[in-house]
């Protein structure tokens, strides 16, 4: 009877977060991703020429002030009205934030709905109703479901919502809500925005998180994409998700236990990679690789992580054919069982090892240690100072933990010769 | 722990060598190894037996990974033994010794305690490399006490260079005032881009302001348009009546004007042409006609002028015979004279010849006419006489001259006399073509000869062996080459053999005085007891106990034998003695046999040597005489074969050679007699050829044969002689044939000149019968008589040739007469004036006048052809001129005029008005267009009513508010073409998003070296505060120790070491000379003894961690290649005490090192290995 694109939080322009530069990493590949992935939103409608679009909520970032952005937006907009399909906007908690949001010319084919009441759209070619309400204000902490009206008889209905639902970890606990409710208003979807994961919270009536349409960062993994609903003559609803991303993230735990040194760690991250390019439907991978369990390479790559995190990326990148950005590097391997050591040798080594266990209980001495780290600290932007774990010296588990990887790197530096391997 | 065995089953260069390091106490085991003796594989070996072998090992040169494998024995801290194999692999490398059985390394770990592999090769071992370092850290570093403890005591030498690579790598990444450091070049990289960002950013109220401009100007824009557009139309309504007022004007006038022609019939301009050209044409054809007429007038009057003589142009043809007629009558006239004088000389000319032939002759001389044959007759024998004479002449010539040759040659023929004959020397002449070549053959053949048989001579007589002369020499026999060879062959052997044997006997005679010398040295170092002497002594012990029996059963004994057995030897004092001492001898000999059995043995192999020596000496010997006596058979064969050819002969490889010479030589006298005979036959020929000549040669010659004379010499005097004698007999043959061909000719010139005096008597009797009809004599010439005819025959040509010219005088005068009747007669008719002049002048101007009637006649024929030409051209103008008429007649009618000569008027008046309305018309035009489709009546009435003084002020009002408004919309357009500008450079460029993500790289970038910068600096302050710690604790019994050994490494150079404190109270070791007053810090020392300061710290720090660790063995790799004697020895010395308390392995490449080691240290403690072939350690 007729098919609608269901999308949510396109956060157009965000930035993929914290990746470095390095010589081989696929710069162009992941350039501009957010942009591309609403491109790739706009083509499938115009491919599938969909009935309508909805967006439920957050077009932009909230601190994102350039206008170019919404412009984009715009123009995107303006292709869809040229197939005459329509899109139906409600403000997210970011949308109420953004200025753009605010001041941006829609193309005509773009309806919002209002931000202090619920409204109604009946769409009587297809026989749908639209019920939504935007954010007046960023947070807005009650459940603005209750207040949507009650189903149109006789139409397919729809309700449109920013919502955290019940809740999720990582995101804001906005206009909550829960199944139950949504449920009981009758309507036969729900197109719920703000959460970023994708999720299906309830069949028929449908109540569906479709996530975001591409990944910023590690902790957005999988496929980004939309939700292509069809709904049939007896208005029963199929749903199919299509990715829209241009590139995904992905964390890779390898394990190292072959590795005996550190060119066959790198070659098994080399094969892991490879192994997990494959799953990702050909798009380039933003991968962060962490090497676990005990292997006799642990001392090699503890003692030099700068060289073998180097090496690591040199071998993805030729592995990778130009698809796999290293995100990061964790070595988290141990060394192997049988050369943990049961007593402390004695002699200066022995004295420093004995000082590394005495620092694992002294707070007071690590906090000493830390304090060195302060004048650093103050001089890096906030945006590291505050979201990062790279430089914590008032935090005593960070402290621990940073310490426990020094005490590798130190022996390494000072009983590694290069002659002997 | 202590390495009893290490065991290199497969591994580096090794297989299965095994290396015993469990001597001593714990033992300095020196591994001596020059170079690729598999040291540095020793020394990798041991490490990896204990802690694995790698993944990349290179000492898999010969066994390849899978089979590697380094055997160990450890003796564990409780004492007990361990042993196992190391593999290369993965996972579960340690074995039992059965390689199979997996041995879990905690077992080994026990053995280690907690030293791991890096620590082992850290702490437990040092080479050269690590000592200099060491040294030159110290020196570096000042002596910095807590850092020469701590790098001494760990074995890392270059610790201080860690520390410094710590802080420097750390500072690289951050400084807290720096700006090049990474870390702060990023977060100054983070601030700028952050500033990118907000400048890239479009801000949103920006845009909508320029939209909002946009649109007002649009709005503006719009509204300037409509009201410009007004006021730009009542501009233009007014410039066109300004423009339209002075037409109006002008077109009155117009109209005024064309009133006034307004009746004029309009004529085309092609019609004024039309006029103009006839008008021209009248003209042309009136000006024909009147010179037509004149010309016909002219015509008339010359012709009326002209007469015209009839008559005689009637007579012209008889006055032109005349006139032709009268050039002969001229000329002959002329003529008469002349012919007149030929005719009188022809007459004279005759007359005198007539006088001139003499006689009686008539004077026409008829008589004289002479037949035509007499005339032939007397010129054919006139020609004939001269032939006769010369004839006569020319054979009488002859026969003189003929007659005195005749009479020389036979002069000459009488002195030439008749050559001998010389046939039989020619014929012996013939026989020897080169008698030269035949005697030079023969002596050089002689020669030859003579050569070879004087070199032959010396030949033989340096032929050994052989006395004899050539011949004999030729015909001896000589045994063949195949006999000689055979003997040679067996010569050769029994002299090969013979010297084989010889030299056989020479080695066995040594061999047994070889035997004899070892015999006679065991002999010297004691009497060798053999099985005989045993054999001996217990028969002698038997013979004893006979006697002993025999006394002890029957109570008595032989005294004789008793006797004999007592005396001898040894001599005893009674039987009893004797039986026992027989007794003990025999045991003693026993038990020396058996004690001495190596030497008894030895001795009894010499024995049987010497005796199989002897044996085969001998049979040598035998061998040899057999060989000599066989070899002197063969001898006297050879002499036998020889007997023949009478020659004792010499070896049969020599008499080869002579026989070979002897076969040359042989053949070569062999030929000389052939050649002797050769030249033997050659002298014979040569003196038969001789006397032949001779022979031969005798007759013939004036001086005889000469009979001494060489073949060569007597053969050259005979071919002269032939030669001379052949030129004499040509001669004479010569003069006899000429004697007789002018004989011959003298006979034939007798003949003609007879004949010649017959043929002349004869026409002498012809000739005086043909003169007779010329009236001459006989004796008159030829030549007379050719005159007298010729005389004659000119007579009569004179007398014709006047009979001639008589005739033609009388015709010329009655022509003449007969010319001037008829010309006078014409005259006399036609015209009489004339008759009266002599008709050579009457003829003349008879045909004068007919000349001038003619000219007459010739001018009236062409004026009246010229009459004939004027009339036609005359009525042909006249023609032209009525058409003309005709034409301007019709062109009257159209322009209604009464005459032509009215035409141009008319003309001119239709022109004006063609122009006049012509103006109005564009006029008209004019208006129309200003009017802008109103009509034109409607606009030149509105037009003139209103008044042009206020026109231009109300145009310049609306020029100036026109020109306002146009500014206005210029300025809107810009305000619209900017805003549009602005807002198409806003078009959603990624600008600013591309920057934030440049800003996230930025920001992981420096997360990671934030972490990194973090690591180091944790790193360097741990490390700082564990050398102190590690100072603090041990400080006082290292320094102590180090002090000592210091001391006694340097040879007492320094009486030890002593810590100072510099101004920040930070202590460092300086060195102390004896006495204690001088004191000496690190940077002032020498390398070795920087070296030596390094050492004595880090074996004093190794005793203090064996005080109170279970021992680990000690690897030293050759660090004393730099020591001199002396202090290596001293550093041995303490490396041995060292070994005391610990195992300690000391590699070194030099065998100096190894001497060294033997002579200055204890045997107890010194353990040598080597790793060198001759060694035989290695298998």
């Amino acid at each position: 009877m007729f098919t609608f694109i269901h999308t949510a939080d396109l956060h157009l322009d965000s930035p993929l977060q914290k990746l470095e530069q390095y010589e081989g990493a696929p710069v162009e590949a992941l350039r501009g991703a957010t942009r591309r992935a609403l491109e790739n939103l706009v083509a499938l409608a115009l491919e599938r020429s969909v009935d309508f679009v909805l967006i439920a909520g957050d077009l932009f970032d909230r601190d994102w002030k350039d206008y170019n952005t919404g412009l984009f937006f715009a123009a995107q907009m303006a292709k869809l009205r040229e197939a005459d399909i329509p899109v139906f906007l409600i403000g997210g908690n970011h949308d109420a934030a953004s200025r753009i949001t605010k001041i941006l010319n829609f193309p005509d084919n773009v309806r919002r709905f209002p931000a202090d009441r619920p409204d109604t759209i009946a769409l009587d070619d297809f026989g749908a109703a639209i019920h939504g309400q935007g954010y007046a204000t960023p947070a807005i902490t009650h459940d603005l479901s209750l207040a949507y009206p009650a189903p149109l008889p006789g139409y397919f209905n729809i309700g449109m919502l920013h919502t955290a639902a019940t809740g999720r970890e990582g995101h804001d606990t906005y206009a909550p809500c829960t199944v139950e409710g949504l449920v009981a208003k009758g309507y036969d979807y729900w197109a719920l925005g703000h959460i970023h994961t994708r999720e299906i919270l309830h069949e028929r009536p449908f109540i569906v998180f479709p996530g975001n349409i591409q990944g910023r960062h590690i902790r957005e993994c999988d496929p980004k994409g939309c939700m292509v609903v069809s709904v049939d003559e007896q208005g029963d609803a199929t749903l199919e998700f299509q990715p829209l991303d241009v590139m995904r993230w992905a964390r890779l735990k390898v394990d190292m236990a072959d590795a005996a040194d550190g060119f066959e760690a790198a070659e098994a991250v080399c094969e892991a990679l490879e192994a997990g390019l494959e799953t990702q439907d050909g798009l380039p991978v933003a991968a962060r690789v962490e090497l676990t369990g005990p292997c006799r390479a642990h001392d090699i790559l503890s003692g030099d992580p700068e060289r073998w995190i180097s090496q690591i990326r040199a071998a993805a990148t030729d592995a990778g054919a130009g698809r796999i950005w290293v995100e990061k590097v964790l070595l988290q391997t141990e060394p192997l069982a049988q050369k943990r050591k049961d007593a402390t040798p004695d002699g200066p080594v022995g004295e420093i090892l004995s000082f590394f266990d005495t620092i694992q209980e002294d707070p007071e001495l690590r906090a000493s240690l830390g304090s060195g780290l302060e004048e650093l600290r103050r001089k890096l932007p906030p945006e590291l100072r505050q979201s990062s774990d790279a430089l914590c010296p008032e935090d005593d588990d960070w402290l621990v933990k940073t310490l426990a990887r020094v005490r590798p790197l130190l022996l390494h530096r000072l009983l590694y010769r290069g002659d002997r391997r | 722990m202590k390495i009893l065995h290490l065991d290199l089953i497969a591994f580096g260069p090794f297989t299965d060598l095994s290396l015993d390091l469990s001597g001593g106490n714990e033992g300095l085991h020196l591994i001596y190894g020059p170079n690729e003796a598999g040291k540095s594989s020793t020394l990798r070996a041991l490490s990896q037996m204990l802690y694995g072998i790698p993944v990349r090992s290179p000492d898999d040169f010969i066994h390849p990974y899978t089979r590697m494998r380094i055997g160990g024995t450890l003796r564990r801290p409780d004492g007990a033994g361990l042993s196992f194999i190391r593999r290369k692999g993965r996972a579960n490398t340690l074995r039992e010794p059965d390689d199979t059985t997996v041995l879990e390394e905690t077992e080994l770990l026990t053995c280690l305690g907690g030293v791991d592999e890096d620590l082992f090769a850290t702490m437990f071992g040092i080479d050269h490399g690590r000592l200099v370092r060491g040294g030159e850290e110290i020196i570096r570093g000042g002596g910095d006490v807590g850092r020469v403890l701590f790098a001494a005591g760990s074995g890392i030498a270059d610790l201080r260079q860690v520390q410094a690579d710590l802080q420097a790598e750390a500072e690289d990444l951050f400084k807290p005032s720096g700006q090049k450091p990474r870390i702060n070049e990023g977060i100054a990289g983070f601030k700028r881009i952050k500033k990118a960002i907000t400048e890239a950013e479009l801000p949103g109220r920006e845009w909508g302001r320029h939209d909002e401009a946009l649109r007002t100007a649009l709005l503006q824009k719009a509204d300037v348009e409509a009201e410009l557009e007004q006021k730009q139309a009542e501009l233009n309504r007014l410039e066109r009546i300004t423009g339209a007022l002075p037409l109006i004007a002008r077109r009155k006038d117009l109209l005024d004007a064309h009133s006034e022609v307004a009746d004029a019939v309009l004529l085309t301009e092609e019609f004024s042409k039309r006029r103009a050209k006839a008008f021209e044409e009248l003209q042309v054809a009136r000006n024909l006609v009147n010179q037509a007429q004149g010309n016909l007038a002219d015509i008339q009057k010359n012709r009326e002028a002209l007469d015209v003589p009839e008559r005689l142009l009637d007579q012209a043809d008889r006055i032109e015979a005349f006139h032709q007629e009268l050039g002969s009558h001229r000329k002959a006239r002329n003529d008469r004279p002349r012919l007149e004088g030929l005719l009188s000389g022809a007459r004279a000319e005759a007359r005198d010849i007539l006088i001139g032939l003499g006689g009686d002759r008539s004077p026409d001389g008829e008589d004289l006419r002479l037949e035509k044959t007499a005339v032939i007759r007397v010129r054919e024998l006139g020609g004939a006489y001269e032939g006769l004479v010369a004839r006569r002449e020319t054979a009488e010539e002859a026969i003189e001259t003929r007659s005195r040759q005749v009479k020389v040659l036979s002069e000459r023929l009488g002195e030439t006399p008749d050559p001998p004959d010389t046939t039989e020397l020619e014929a012996a002449l013939e026989r020897i073509r080169s008698p030269g070549d035949l005697e030079d053959r023969l002596r050089t053949e002689t020669e030859e000869i003579q050569k070879t048989e004087r070199e032959l001579h010396r030949a033989i007589e340096k032929l050994p062996l052989w006395s004899g002369g050539a011949a004999e020499l030729a015909a001896l026999t000589v045994p063949p080459a195949e006999t000689i060879d055979a003997f040679e062959t067996r010569m050769g052997e029994a002299e090969e053999s013979l010297k084989r044997l010889q030299a056989e006997r020479e080695e066995l005679y040594r061999k047994q005085a070889e035997v004899k010398e070892q015999l006679h040295r065991i002999r010297l170092s004691g009497d060798v007891p053999a099985e005989v002497d045993l054999q001996a002594a217990r028969e002698r012990r038997d013979e004893g106990w006979k006697l002993v029996r025999t006394a002890w059963e029957i109570g008595d004994y032989p005294e004789s034998a008793a006797r004999e057995f007592i005396d001898g030897p040894p001599p005893a004092m009674d039987l009893a003695d004797a039986y026992e001492t027989s007794v003990r001898t025999a045991d003693s000999v026993a038990d020396r046999l058996r004690r001495e059995a190596d030497r008894v043995a030895h001795q009894a192999a010499l024995v049987a040597e010497r005796e199989k020596l002897v044996n085969r000496h001998r049979d040598a010997v035998k061998r040899l005489e057999t060989t000599r006596s066989r070899s002197a058979e063969i001898e006297a064969e050879w002499v036998d074969v020889w007997k023949p050819a009478g020659i004792t002969p010499r070896s049969p490889r020599e008499m080869r050679s002579w026989a070979g010479r002897q076969e040359v030589l042989a053949s070569r006298i062999t030929a000389l007699t052939e050649r002797k005979k050769g030249a033997d036959a050659l002298r014979m020929e040569v003196q038969k050829r001789t006397a032949d000549i001779g022979d031969a040669l005798e007759p013939v010659s004036e001086s005889g044969s000469g009979k001494d004379d060489t073949l060569t010499d007597l053969s050259r005097r005979a071919k002269s002689t032939l030669e001379r004698l052949n030129r004499l007999r040509n001669k004479r043959d010569q003069l006899r044939a000429d004697m007789a061909t002018r004989e011959t000719e003298l006979a034939e010139a007798k003949s003609r000149a007879d004949k010649a005096d017959k043929a002349l008597a004869d026409w002498r009797h012809r000739w005086a019968e043909a003169l007779i009809p010329l009236g001459l004599t006989p004796e008159a010439s030829p030549s007379q008589a050719e005159a007298v005819i010729d005389d004659i025959k000119r007579f009569f040509e004179k007398r014709k040739e006047a009979a001639i010219l008589e005739k033609r005088i009388s015709s010329i005068d009655q022509e003449v007469q007969r010319f001037a009747d008829e010309t006078a007669d014409f005259a006399g008719r036609e015209a009489p004036e004339l008759a009266d002049l002599p008709f050579d002048r009457r003829v003349p101007e008879l045909h004068a006048r007919l000349t001038r009637a003619r000219e007459t006649d010739t001018r009236r024929q062409g004026l009246e052809k010229q009459a004939i030409q004027e009339e036609k051209r005359l009525n042909d103008a006249r023609r032209r001129l009525s058409e003309i008429e005709a034409r301007l007649e019709a062109m009257c009618q159209e322009a209604e005029c009464g005459t032509y000569e009215a035409l141009p008027e008319a003309e001119e008046r239709s022109a004006r008005r063609a122009r006049i309305e012509a103006d109005l018309e564009r006029l008209n035009e004019n208006l129309r267009e200003l009017s802008a489709g109103v009509p034109l009546g409607e606009f030149i009435e509105t037009a003139s009513a209103s008044d042009p003084d206020t026109l231009p002020p109300r145009m310049d009002r609306l020029t100036e508010e026109i020109e306002t408004l146009h500014t206005r919309k210029s300025a809107l357009d810009q305000t619209i073409g900017g805003e549009r500008a602005e807002l198409a450079q806003m078009d959603g460029s990624a600008r600013a998003a591309e920057l934030a993500e440049e800003s996230q790289s930025i920001l992981a970038r420096l997360e990671g070296e934030v972490d990194r910068y973090v690591q180091l600096r944790l790193a360097s302050a741990v490390l700082s505060q564990a050398i102190e710690r590690y100072r603090k604790k041990n400080q006082g019994p290292i320094l102590s120790r180090a002090t000592a050994l210091f001391a006694h490494m340097t040879l007492g150079a320094f009486a030890g070491l002593r810590l100072e404190f510099d101004e920040h109270g930070e202590g460092f070791l300086v060195g102390v000379r004896p006495g204690g007053r001088e004191i000496v810090r690190v940077a002032g020392m020498s390398e070795g003894t920087a070296d030596q300061l390094y050492l004595a710290v880090r074996l004093a720090s190794l005793e203090a961690y064996l005080a109170k660790n279970e021992p680990m063995p000690f690897v030293v790799d050759d660090i004393l290649i730099k020591f001199d004697d002396d202090r290596a020895a001293a550093t041995l010395q303490v490396l041995a005490e060292l070994s005391g308390r610990t195992q300690v392995i000391f590699f070194t490449h030099h065998r100096h090192l190894m001497d060294l080691a033997r002579k200055e240290l204890d045997e107890e403690r010194l353990f040598i290995h080597m790793l060198t072939e001759s060694s035989g350690a290695r298998r």
